[in-house]
């Protein structure tokens, strides 16, 4: 792989990783990162992208020499011209382990996802910043230390009273700030940034990655960003390695990638992105992985490909040149197929730009109306009014802290109204048999009977974000699936209707999971398929409306443009009504017909989802939008939408 | 409010795609050597307290003319005063050894599960109850307060392992309560509501489950403290009647024998301390062995 890998630059480069091979610790040893070349010239922005699983952190952590005991590495990692790996004992090179003197902080500095575990709780950030400038420069003193500490947060724009503050005491993207100040006080060469929007609001995502990417110019500093977000990478970064299952698939400019990708599996993430601009027929998903684990042999993305030959499978992944593209910065692949089914690719991956959505008329099947809710005297929703008409799919958007999750537990019956009402509209299918669910169901203020959350439970299920809490670990699938088939909501809903009780078997087969996974506990199965059971469990009561809360937020792109798939094709299966709950107005976009746009407690804003999205009017809802990574001020002022095809 | 979280599985250590194919099936881990060690003792004082009145059927038989004796052929470590074998008479013995603990610590297991389960899952009021009741009867010294009972009280062993079992019964309850505060959010215990199902089933069948591992460790501490409890109040005459085959007993009647023959008291004292060790570590064990099996991939 050493051969195919680009020549560095006249210049050093400020990093250089040649065949870093990850592995674990155990016996025999489990491979984690195949042979991986990478360079960060000084100066230059560097994305490593990738789903979860792929070893990018590991990488990343590789080059900060803070591997976990667990994990063996071997090759090469040269840092600012100095070698950090000890290959004989696979540790971080030197005596005990330890990273070279002044590796960590005056050559690369690390900052994590989590500004909230990365700052200590119990000290001042001004604190923590001086101990970073005292590690770049030892001998600081005291008064030198803080007023270098007033200048670190200066320039990542945080007031010089925040040094006296704890991180608890600061909002989200104000401790990213700190955090950020704190990495970068040692003056480091190269940040290594792992994820550093992900725990960060939708809402202050664009100002932190513009920021760094502001610091890093500024700097000259070299910057390595490990994301799973393929919009925050081409926002973020000028070249860009792709990875999965531990081999590195593509490379090149990140132009060059967006435009033309030169590796199947990188077109198909591309086209699994949602954009918040257009609505797509569907977004084309990869099938999922099946079967285990990538095999030791061969591409690791072969079992999922559509254009994988039998070669594929056998022949170890080489990088090579793309067309006539040479020497650093230049694009390589390890497609082996390459320059041939480029354009066969270009065409499977092309996605069409739906059609508008007709305005429907549907009766409303779920009428929310001044619905307030205060937790220990501090009102989050203050008189909401939503409507969710049968069948269709609304949208409810808003940071966290907006008090979008609060309605949709208000509309699930998990949470107790403290003001206003909420109305499920009489079942259609039904009245013409004079059984239950004839009266409209009203949910007043106050602990409702037992008849009527069972009503509510009947008709309204929800899925939530986190796929590995929200099944039981010790309860196989099969048997949550069976409880949820049984459970007191499924038998009141089925009482008055005569189809049979679904069984587990069915279940997973209506969200596209074998029948043989009812025997698997949810710890063998992946975040999406976990996902998929728990719609399922959600399904088995046969609801009219299921609220989604965030129930796509915490899968991979390519995961999460299934989920959305099997949504849209259940909704229209079965007649379900969508309410779906999130942050990413890109998913509100491909998944809503009508979108309610939430802040502070309040909806500031309302109506067709593409007309919300194309012509915002709240100027919350025009601050949301211009916060997207990589976006211009405002949509539609520029035609720099990208991937415009169909 | 939740923050949208990272890819979930980026959690763990990074996969190759996704969780191996062995998915689904139990794997229990290897007990490791200490682990096999404490299950193998704990295996044979669990078949000497089921088989030793069997084996060992005229372990009372005195030998008054005998009397005390060293190690010798025929009583391989020697004789009491009243010329009892004493490897008969521990081997015996050990039935009153673990049963008592057993029942303590199943006893105690039952109350604090239940009084844990029900403070942590309804709160409130009921939770103040239960968690003063905690701390009332944590504040005994228990050891003394037994002691007090059974000696002013009378009842003998019956009474003792009751007693015990009472007292030991709050660090069940703390620990269950807080699990299962750590528990009661979690989406598939809402989402388990969502599908109304009923408390009872909610607590025992969704909650119970995940709690179970610390429950089951802490009951095996339990049981090592009832142990050392047990004995120590034998050694003062209390609980087991005279005569009876016993540990604590045996070391306080054969104290007077230590030059004589010094295996009529150490041989009691090593059980109690092995006992008791090897309990406590399978305890931690279990813990790990439990708590892996729902998380294996």
């Amino acid at each position: 792989m050493t051969a195919a890998a680009p020549k560095p630059a006249p210049s050093r480069p400020l990093l250089a990783v040649r065949a870093l091979r990850l592995e674990t610790a155990s016996v025999p040893p489990r491979p984690l990162v195949h042979g991986l070349d990478l360079d960060v010239q000084p100066g230059e922005s560097v994305g490593i992208v990738g789903e979860s699983g792929s070893g990018k952190s590991l990488t990343a952590r590789a080059v900060a020499a803070l591997l976990p005991g667990t994990v063996r590495a071997f090759g090469s990692v040269v840092a600012d011209g100095r070698e950090i790996i000890d290959s004989r004992s696979g540790r971080p090179g030197g005596l005990y382990g330890r990273a070279p003197e002044g590796h960590r902080g005056r050559t690369v500095s690390l900052l994590m996802q989590d500004p909230f575990t990365m700052l200590h709780p119990l000290r001042t950030c001004g604190r923590q910043i001086a101990d970073g400038i005292r590690a770049g420069a030892p001998g600081t003193s005291r008064r030198g230390a803080a007023l270098a500490v007033t200048e670190r947060l200066a320039e990542v724009g945080l007031a010089p009273g925040t040094a006296d503050r704890y991180p608890h005491e600061l909002s989200g993207g104000m401790r990213q700030r700190a955090a950020l100040a704190a990495a970068l006080a040692p003056g480091p060469r190269l940040l290594i940034a792992d994820e550093p929007t992900t725990a960060v609001d939708a809402h202050h995502q664009g100002e932190v990655l513009a920021l760094i990417r502001r610091l890093q110019q500024a700097r000259g500093m070299g910057l390595l960003l490990i994301t799973h977000d393929l919009r925050v990478a081409f926002s973020a970064c000028d070249r860009l390695y792709v990875m999965y299952a531990g081999t590195m698939l593509e490379s090149g400019p990140a132009r060059d990638i967006e435009t033309h990708p030169a590796h199947p599996y990188t077109a198909a993430l591309l086209a699994a992105e949602p954009s918040v601009r257009e609505r797509y027929e569907t977004l084309p998903a990869t099938r999922p992985a099946a079967g285990p684990a990538a095999p030791a042999t061969g591409c690791p993305f072969a079992a999922r490909c559509a254009w994988a030959e039998a070669d594929c499978r056998t022949a170890e992944p080489v990088p090579h040149p793309v067309g006539d593209s040479t020497g650093p910065g230049g694009r390589l692949t390890a497609c082996r197929r390459m320059p041939a089914v480029a354009a066969d690719v270009a065409a499977a991956t092309r996605r069409t730009v739906a059609v508008t959505v007709s305005e429907r008329t549907a009766r409303p099947l779920l009428q929310v109306r001044g619905a307030r809710k205060s937790y220990g005297g501090h009102e989050v929703l203050h008189g909401v009014d939503l409507e969710v008409p049968e069948g269709g799919a609304v949208g409810l958007v808003g940071e966290s802290g907006s008090g979008k999750s609060t309605l949709a537990r208000l509309v699930t019956g998990l949470e107790q109204l403290d003001g206003g009402r909420i109305v499920i509209a009489p079942d259609a299918a039904r009245e013409d048999t004079g059984g239950r669910d004839t009266e409209p169901l009203l949910l007043a203020p106050g602990r409702p009977a037992r008849g009527s959350r069972l009503a509510l439970a009947s008709a309204v299920q929800i899925v939530f974000q986190d796929p590995y809490s929200s099944l039981n670990p010790v309860h196989t699938v099969g048997s949550a699936l069976r409880e949820a088939a049984a459970s007191p909501a499924a038998r009141r809903r089925g009482d008055s209707t005569t189809t049979p009780v679904p069984t587990a078997e069915e279940l997973l087969e209506s969200v596209g999971l074998p029948a043989a996974y009812a025997a698997r506990r949810p710890a063998a199965l992946s975040g999406g398929e976990r996902q998929r059971v728990a719609i399922a469990r959600a399904l088995a009561v046969r609801p009219r409306l299921l609220v989604c809360d965030e129930s796509v937020s915490a899968l991979d792109v390519s995961v999460q443009a299934q989920i959305l798939t099997l949504l849209a094709r259940l909704r229209q299966e079965l007649g379900l009504s969508l309410l779906l709950v999130t942050h990413d107005l890109a998913v509100a976009r491909q998944a809503t017909d009508q979108l309610y746009v939430m802040h502070r407690g309040r909806i500031v804003e309302r109506g067709r989802t593409d007309r919300v999205l194309d012509h915002p009017e709240a100027p919350y809802t025009r601050q949301l939008l211009a916060a997207l990574p990589g976006s211009p001020a405002l949509p539609g002022d520029s035609g720099t939408s990208r991937r415009t095809e169909g | 409010m939740t923050v949208p979280a990272e890819p979930a599985a980026d959690r763990g250590p990074a996969v190759p795609v996704r969780p191996a194919g062995a998915a689904g099936r139990r794997r229990l881990p290897r007990p490791g050597l200490l682990g096999g060690v404490c299950l193998a003792v704990v295996a044979v004082l669990f078949a000497a307290a089921a088989l030793g009145g069997l084996v060992f059927p005229h372990w009372a038989r005195q030998d008054l003319l005998l009397g005390v004796s060293g190690p010798g052929a025929g009583h391989p470590l020697g004789t009491d005063d009243l010329g009892r074998d004493i490897l008969q008479t521990a081997v015996v013995g050990t039935r009153s050894a673990l049963v008592g603990p057993t029942l303590i610590a199943v006893g105690s297991m039952a109350l604090g599960n239940l009084l844990g389960l029900w403070a942590g899952y309804r709160g409130g009021w009921a939770d103040a109850l239960v968690g003063r009741w905690a701390d009332l009867v944590l504040s005994l010294p228990a050891l003394l307060v037994t002691v007090v009972v059974v000696g002013v009280l009378g009842g003998g062993y019956p009474a003792a392992v009751l007693v015990l079992a009472v007292l030991s019964s709050p660090t069940d309850t703390r620990l269950v309560r807080s699990a299962v505060l750590a528990q009661r959010h979690l989406p598939y215990v809402e989402a388990a509501e969502a599908l109304g199902l009923s408390r009872r089933r909610i607590l025992f069948g969704h909650i119970w489950p995940n709690v179970l591992p610390q429950a089951l460790a802490n009951a095996l501490v339990n049981f090592s403290f009832a142990l050392v409890a047990l004995s120590s109040l034998s050694f003062l005459g209390i609980g087991v009647p005279p005569g009876a085959a016993d540990w604590g007993r045996m070391l306080s009647e054969n104290q007077t024998l230590m030059y004589d023959n010094p295996a009529a008291t150490l041989l009691p004292a090593l059980l109690v301390v092995t006992a008791a060790t090897a309990v406590n570590l399978l305890g931690d064990r279990a813990q790990d062995a439990l708590d892996l099996r729902a998380r294996t991939r």
